[in-house]
Formats: structure tokens, C-alpha cells, sequence
């Protein structure tokens, strides 16, 4: 099929699953893709995503983090 | 409808939710403030150890501060003001102690500098979108296998065909699993939105 178009796009982008004719040509063009991703807001979650995995924290510096938060809270109950 | 700078007006914020001691509320607090705080200590040049002593210092002031009565007044700017003028007078007092200066300097800030306040923006955008990371990988609706795919493929470009065929799913179903996953992550972050109020 030819490339669907924005609002078709937009519907596939809405639906929860991915099936159909559309689907099928989403999934073999690379074009269309981007284009979905554009055009329903998820390339700009996609960027924010990728930048928050590249600078995540070391899992032992995430329980060191939570471990600290807890003291605070334990140090509260025990003073009061 | 609601103002920028206010809390929805409701019993389910976050924030009003800690007066009332629940250690739910506390929980999710520490999941979204914790990182958070030790990114501006670390961004501000911080070592690693001296970050995690500006948090204990930052969390304990603010269980005080709430357990004191700390007025919320259901506004977002009053809460993250606070939040962060005792996160930036603990990271000078830091400064203060490495520079090893015998002088007692300004104790107390009236306001956060205007370059710390735009870090803290950035730094706070960036830890939401981390914690959906991590709600995306805890979830029960989420199978691991998923979220790996979405990790190799999405976030860190591995090329589609060589993940899909290491775990074993078809190339199009690769891609509706980064659909769907994006689109939980946007849910997630909307629930924080409703939960804490914009960034």
C-alpha cells in the first residue's frame, strides 16, 4: 500500500494495538514510523526517555539514595 | 481549572498526602526527591560522598519540617522554593567546608540563585522520566523480556533485527513493544504530573 496518511497515522498511533494493513506497512517502512512517532507525541517522550537512561543512576547508588531517605525517616520515628 | 503555580486543589496530591503519615506518601516522596537531590548536589560539582550527606541533611530538614507543621499552602512554588533553598544552603554549606574557611558566611538564602533554579528544572524533567524508567521495569503488566527489548532497541539503539532475534520475537512485534512502552511511560508521566503538578 502507499504511505498512509497523517490522520491515519494518528489513528494507528492512538489504537493499542498494532494490526492491519497500516500496521503491516508501519512496520516495513522506516519513513512512516518517524512519521507516527511525530505525529503522536512519542518522538518527544522517545528523546526524554533516552537522555534519562543514558544518565541513570548506578543501581548501588539508587539504593544508596533510598537507604538515606529511609535513615531520615527512621531517625524521625525514634525521636519522636 | 487550575493555576500554574498550585497544587490541584485535592486530598490526593502527593505532597498533602505526607501530612497525613502515610508511609506510602513517603515512599513515592523519596522515589522522586531522593534522586533528585543528590543529581543537583552532583551537578553542582559535589563529590559522590559530600551528595549523600547533602540529602540525609535535606531529608531530615524536611521530615522535620512536615512533622513541624510546614505550611504547604497548596501551592507547587512554595513547596519546591523551600525544597530548594535547603538543598542549595546544604550544597554551600558543603562549598563552605571544603574551601575550609574559618568565616561563618550567609546561613540562610532568600532565594535560590536563578542558574541553581534552572538546573533544578532540568534535573526534575530528566528524574520523572527516570522514575517511569523504573516504574516500567517494576510493573506487573510489563514482562521482562519487554522492557529489555525496549532498553537494547529503543533507548540504546541496538539494531532491531539482532535484538528481535536474540529474544527470540518477530521485527514487527518489536516495534509494537517500543509503541507500547512509550506509551506507558507518557501515562506515567502524566500520573506524576497529576501527582507533584508540571515541571
Amino acid at each position: 500500500m502507499d504511505c498512509p496518511t497523517d490522520e491515519e497515522l494518528r489513528r494507528q498511533a492512538a489504537s493499542c494495538g498494532l494490526t492491519g494493513p497500516v500496521a503491516e506497512h508501519i512496520s516495513a517502512c522506516s519513513a512512516c514510523r518517524q512519521r507516527m512517532e511525530d505525529l503522536s507525541g512519542d518522538a518527544e517522550a522517545l528523546r526524554a526517555l533516552r537522555s534519562a537512561w543514558q544518565d541513570r543512576l548506578d543501581d548501588a547508588v539508587r539504593q544508596r539514595i533510598d537507604e538515606i531517605c529511609r535513615e531520615a525517616t527512621s531517625r524521625r520515628a525514634a525521636d519522636g | 481549572m487550575r493555576q500554574p503555580d498550585q497544587f490541584p486543589d485535592t486530598r490526593t496530591t502527593l505532597i498533602r498526602r505526607l501530612t497525613d503519615d502515610t508511609g506510602e506518601a513517603w515512599r513515592t516522596f523519596f522515589d522522586v526527591y531522593g534522586p533528585l537531590v543528590f543529581r543537583i548536589a552532583r551537578r553542582a560539582g559535589l563529590n559522590a560522598n559530600d551528595a549523600e550527606d547533602v540529602l540525609a541533611c535535606v531529608m531530615r530538614n524536611f521530615v522535620q519540617a512536615v512533622e513541624q507543621g510546614f505550611e504547604l499552602d497548596h501551592r507547587v512554588g512554595l513547596f519546591r522554593s523551600y525544597l530548594k533553598t535547603i538543598t542549595t544552603n546544604e550544597i554551600r554549606a558543603h562549598r563552605r567546608r571544603e574551601r575550609r574557611s574559618s568565616e561563618l558566611g550567609e546561613r540562610v538564602v532568600s532565594a535560590v540563585e536563578p542558574s541553581v533554579a534552572v538546573r533544578w528544572e532540568d534535573a526534575e524533567r530528566q528524574n520523572r522520566w527516570q522514575l517511569c524508567l523504573e516504574r516500567l521495569r517494576e510493573s506487573a503488566s510489563v514482562r521482562s523480556r519487554d522492557y529489555e527489548a525496549f532498553v537494547r532497541y529503543a533507548l540504546n539503539g541496538e539494531p532491531a533485527e539482532q535484538v528481535a532475534a536474540e529474544l527470540q520475537v518477530t521485527v514487527d512485534r518489536l516495534y509494537g513493544i517500543k509503541h507500547t512502552m512509550v506509551r506507558k511511560a507518557r501515562r506515567m508521566w502524566q500520573q506524576l504530573e497529576q501527582e507533584l503538578g508540571e515541571v
